[in-house]
């Protein structure tokens, strides 16, 4: 089973990593952290994403994220019964189709999308011309958690494409 | 300082890592991230001599030594570090901080007056209090012990440290099991 670290013991983690980082500055010792806690993305030079056996990325956290749509500009909305019938509504958003929607919470997803702020305001119009009544919204920058995520969900997703051209 | 080209490792008929490839430079700090199942701990574990070489192919050197040849191993070994996820895996608690990293430098090779030393400046470093370093380890808090591991994997001073889950403790292990 995946380790949960979220609010687990964020101080002590945060510790380990800033000790970690402090070591590296005053010794110079090359690090190799595994881990499936992507706070450590924070202090890392380089980040490896792998999936199945197979390296999918090895780059600074900072580079991956900027490859994002708009750079891994994120709208967060909070939006009202939330279900994945309106989640496939909004992927249908006619002004950005590279639209990427992460749901990170019972009634919270996260949108990112080409053009993302020409694009915004024409998606909130088309949210509610669909009935799609939001609570509330903000905007912030993808952190690698949301790379991450991404990444692994696009290598899913061709995957069952792949599968799905073999079986017709 | 660790460069791998094409390494595929093979157990049997499954193919566990396939054509993977990277460099990694002195000093840098390299996350390994992936679900479990990944493939993160195998490709260590090529690093860190752990599996024959019958088991996988491509060009793998780290601190420009070959793990592929077995008279690199201890030169390799030397030359890296290994935090563990789990602090008791390399920690007695009834010893104090100095008596477990003597401990450990002893196995390899170093004398005490010099493992002492290069544990006080670890010490130092990572703010263990003066005060705890001759107690059982027993009576430190969970991040002291974990400084303290940390230590323990740069005594001898190696080039390249491995840490595995080092913000994971035993209880976090534990809460993601119930």
């Amino acid at each position: 089973m995946q380790a949960e670290f979220k609010g687990v013991d964020a101080a002590k983690r945060y510790d380990v990593l800033s000790y970690l980082k402090k070591l590296n500055r005053k010794l110079g010792t090359t690090m190799f952290l595994i881990t499936h806690d992507m706070e450590a993305a924070l202090i890392v030079d380089k980040a490896a994403i792998l999936r199945d056996g197979k390296l999918l990325e090895f780059d600074s956290n900072s580079r991956l994220i900027s490859t994002l749509p708009s750079g891994g500009s994120v709208a967060r909305f909070t939006i009202e019964n939330l279900n994945e019938e309106k989640i496939n509504l909004i992927k249908k958003f006619p002004s950005s189709p590279n639209i990427r929607i992460i749901r990170v919470g019972n009634e919270v997803i996260e949108i990112l999308m080409d053009q993302f702020e020409k694009h915004l305001p024409k998606l909130i119009q088309f949210m509610m011309e669909e009935g799609i009544k939001v609570k509330s919204m903000s905007k912030d920058t993808a952190a690698f958690r949301r790379y991450f995520q991404l990444r692994i969900q696009e290598e899913d997703e061709k995957e069952k494409l792949i599968r799905l051209q073999e079986n017709d | 300082m660790v460069k791998v080209e094409n390494l595929d490792v093979k157990f049997g008929d499954k193919k566990i890592i396939h054509d993977v490839s990277f460099n990694v430079n002195e000093g840098e700090i390299i996350g390994f991230f992936g679900i479990s199942g990944a493939g993160k701990t195998t490709i260590i574990r090529v690093l860190t001599c752990q599996i024959n070489k019958k088991n996988w192919t491509g060009q793998v050197e780290v601190a420009n030594l070959s793990p592929a040849h077995k008279k690199n191993h201890s030169k390799i070994l030397s030359k890296i570090g290994y935090v563990p996820q789990l602090e008791e895996l390399n920690l007695y608690y009834d010893l104090s901080p100095i008596v477990n990293i003597e401990t450990f430098a002893s196995t390899y090779g170093m004398n005490k007056k010099r493992a002492k030393k290069i544990a006080e400046e670890l010490f130092v470093i990572l703010d263990i209090p003066k005060d705890t370093w001759n107690k059982p380890l027993k009576r430190m808090s969970g991040g002291e012990k974990k400084r303290v591991s940390m230590a323990i994997g740069l005594i001898h001073q190696p080039k390249v440290l491995f840490l595995d889950e080092p913000t994971t403790s035993k209880l976090d292990i534990h809460a993601s099991r119930v």
